[in-house]
């Protein structure tokens, strides 16, 4: 055994030496004692499910956020250039509405 | 079923109850550093491992040492405690204990002796959790490493490892003092 050995021993020997352990049967009787009392096991069982349903709606209250964003960033980036076109209107052919939409007839045939 | 097996861990008990009683005194004493060295938190701890015996969470097979294993029950249970405490968030109430455990009451003329168990008990309680554990089970307890890594559930290069980082790291402090 080294010096070093000798005195980490001397430390832990004074570390512990007003260690005064409370009586055994005040340490056991008190264990005996709990021991006969119901345990709270539902307590246990109520935690873990409750974590992770806490976790799932977190995760998906993210994600639902997360494309709400993405959506209103989508709508605002469309908006932005639709408004900063001033030559958008020569585009424009005479009649291209006709072109965007679907024709429909009346009951006598006649187109709308 | 239930009733044959609560009646076959209440004989198990009956055996270990006097080795165990046997082993209290360093049972506390490896309590108190599974706690950094705070007394209350290590009778809880006691009497929760002694619960553990008692309700047959805790079984001891034979495997081991019963000072092993029972060491190994306390140490389980101080971490479980722990985690408790941290889940409960009881940071305020941890701080108070700690507080209380390291200066105890002492009388005029062991003021010399208490500074210097004050000092050495704030030095282990400042190493890290298992190098604090295994230098106890080794020094204090008079384990082997291999004993010592079967109680703190890691493997035997894993205790060397840190039984020689806290030997340097306490040997810096106390040896090399003393050579000085």
């Amino acid at each position: 055994m080294s010096h070093a050995d000798r005195k980490l021993g001397d430390l832990h020997r004074e570390a512990h030496s007003a260690d005064q352990p409370p009586p055994f049967a005040r340490s056991w009787g008190a264990a005996v004692a709990r021991s006969s009392r119901p345990r709270r096991g539902i307590r246990q069982w109520v935690w873990a499910p409750a974590a992770l349903l806490v976790a799932v709606l977190s995760i998906a209250g993210g994600l639902r956020i997360r494309s709400a964003q993405r959506q209103r960033d989508l709508a605002q980036e469309i908006s932005f250039w639709a408004a900063r076109d001033p030559l958008g209107f020569l585009l424009e052919m005479p009649g291209s509405e006709l072109l965007q939409t679907v024709p429909t007839f009346d009951s006598k045939g006649e187109w709308q | 079923m239930k009733r044959v097996l609560a009646r076959q861990i209440s004989q198990e008990v009956t055996t270990l109850e006097g080795e165990i009683e046997r082993l209290h005194p360093a049972s506390y004493g490896w309590a108190l550093a599974c706690c950094r060295f705070r007394r209350q938190e290590a009778e809880d701890v006691l009497q929760s491992a002694y619960l553990k015996v008692l309700d047959g969470r805790a079984r001891y097979d034979g495997r081991s040492s019963l000072r092993t294993w029972l060491f190994g029950v306390i140490r389980k249970t101080a971490l479980d405690a722990r985690r408790r405490r941290w889940l409960e968030g009881m940071g305020l109430l941890r701080w108070n204990h700690a507080n209380g455990a390291v200066t105890p009451v002492v009388s005029l003329d062991e003021v010399g002796n208490h500074q210097r168990r004050s000092r050495i008990l704030r030095a282990l309680s400042e190493l890290p959790r298992r190098q604090r554990e295994v230098l106890d089970l080794v020094f204090y307890h008079g384990m082997t490493i291999a004993e010592a890594a079967e109680v703190m559930g890691v493997s035997l290069g894993a205790a060397r490892v840190h039984y020689d980082r806290g030997k340097r790291r306490l040997g810096r402090e106390f040896v090399a003092e003393d050579r000085g």
